[in-house]
């Protein structure tokens, strides 16, 4: 079988990493956030280098894995694909939720008068997200949309 | 309920590599997929493309629906049993 591409990291050393970014990433920057002011020089350095490793490790999945690295053609095979395609699609909703979520929190929390609206110096932030929401949700329909043949439905 | 998840599809690639003596790998290598894929197309986890199901039955020189089909295939004990039965149990 002739496979082309980039070296794949081991699905377990993949999944021992995905799950120390998603412990070490907050935890460096929950530290740094309510760390108590001065804080010892010894402390900062160490959460520092919490951070750079869990974004370290994070770099590595994403280059060592397929999802968002683009595969040559003939690297993957059709099952490896389709897993490719669910998973991508499986995050693109979750990403869509989180933004979703984040717009109405940020929305609520920068009210600015009685109506609710956000204060002038927010809305140009929220009106971005509502934005990127809209694109969000609209675009799988607009890419399916040109890549079917129109004119095999006349 | 996704594409590629089999609906009812059945099939007998396990038995016919054991048969041939091949390793999940070496299958593999000769229908160019990953030998993960050979493992989960036996344990009916996935439904292979018409080329991969065409590509497994060529290696084992069978038709395609001898490997896969819609109906369970009758157990091998079953199947070994039926001509003595039909002869009248010798």
């Amino acid at each position: 079988m002739a496979r082309m591409g980039m070296a794949r990291m081991p699905s377990r050393k993949a999944r021992l990493l995905s799950i120390a970014v998603a412990v070490l990433l907050p935890v460096a920057e929950i530290g740094l956030i309510i760390r108590p002011w001065p804080l010892s020089p010894v402390t900062e350095a160490g959460l520092a280098v919490i951070f750079l490793s869990a974004m370290a490790m994070a770099t590595a999945v994403l280059v060592g894995t397929p999802g968002w690295r683009r595969e040559l053609k003939g690297a993957l095979d059709e099952r490896e694909a389709i897993e490719t395609a669910k998973a991508l699609s499986l995050s693109y909703r979750i990403m869509g939720l989180l933004l979703l979520a984040f717009t109405l929190w940020f929305a609520l929390a920068t009210r600015g008068n009685s109506l609710g609206m956000p204060a002038p110096s927010a809305m140009l932030v929220v009106w971005l997200l509502i934005n990127m929401l809209w694109l969000q949700l609209i675009l799988p329909s607009a890419i399916l949309a040109w890549r079917d043949d129109a004119e095999m439905e006349d | 309920m996704n594409a590629n998840e089999p609906l009812g599809l059945h099939n007998r690639l396990a038995l016919f590599r054991a048969e041939a003596g091949l390793s999940r790998k070496e299958l593999a290598e000769q229908v160019g997929v990953n030998p993960q894929t050979i493992g989960f197309l036996e344990r009916g986890q996935y439904g292979p493309s018409l080329e991969l199901g065409l590509k497994l039955a060529r290696v084992f020189g069978v038709p395609v629906d001898t490997l896969f089909s819609l109906e369970p295939f009758a157990p091998l004990a079953a199947s070994l049993a039926a001509p003595r039965i039909m002869e009248g149990g010798r």
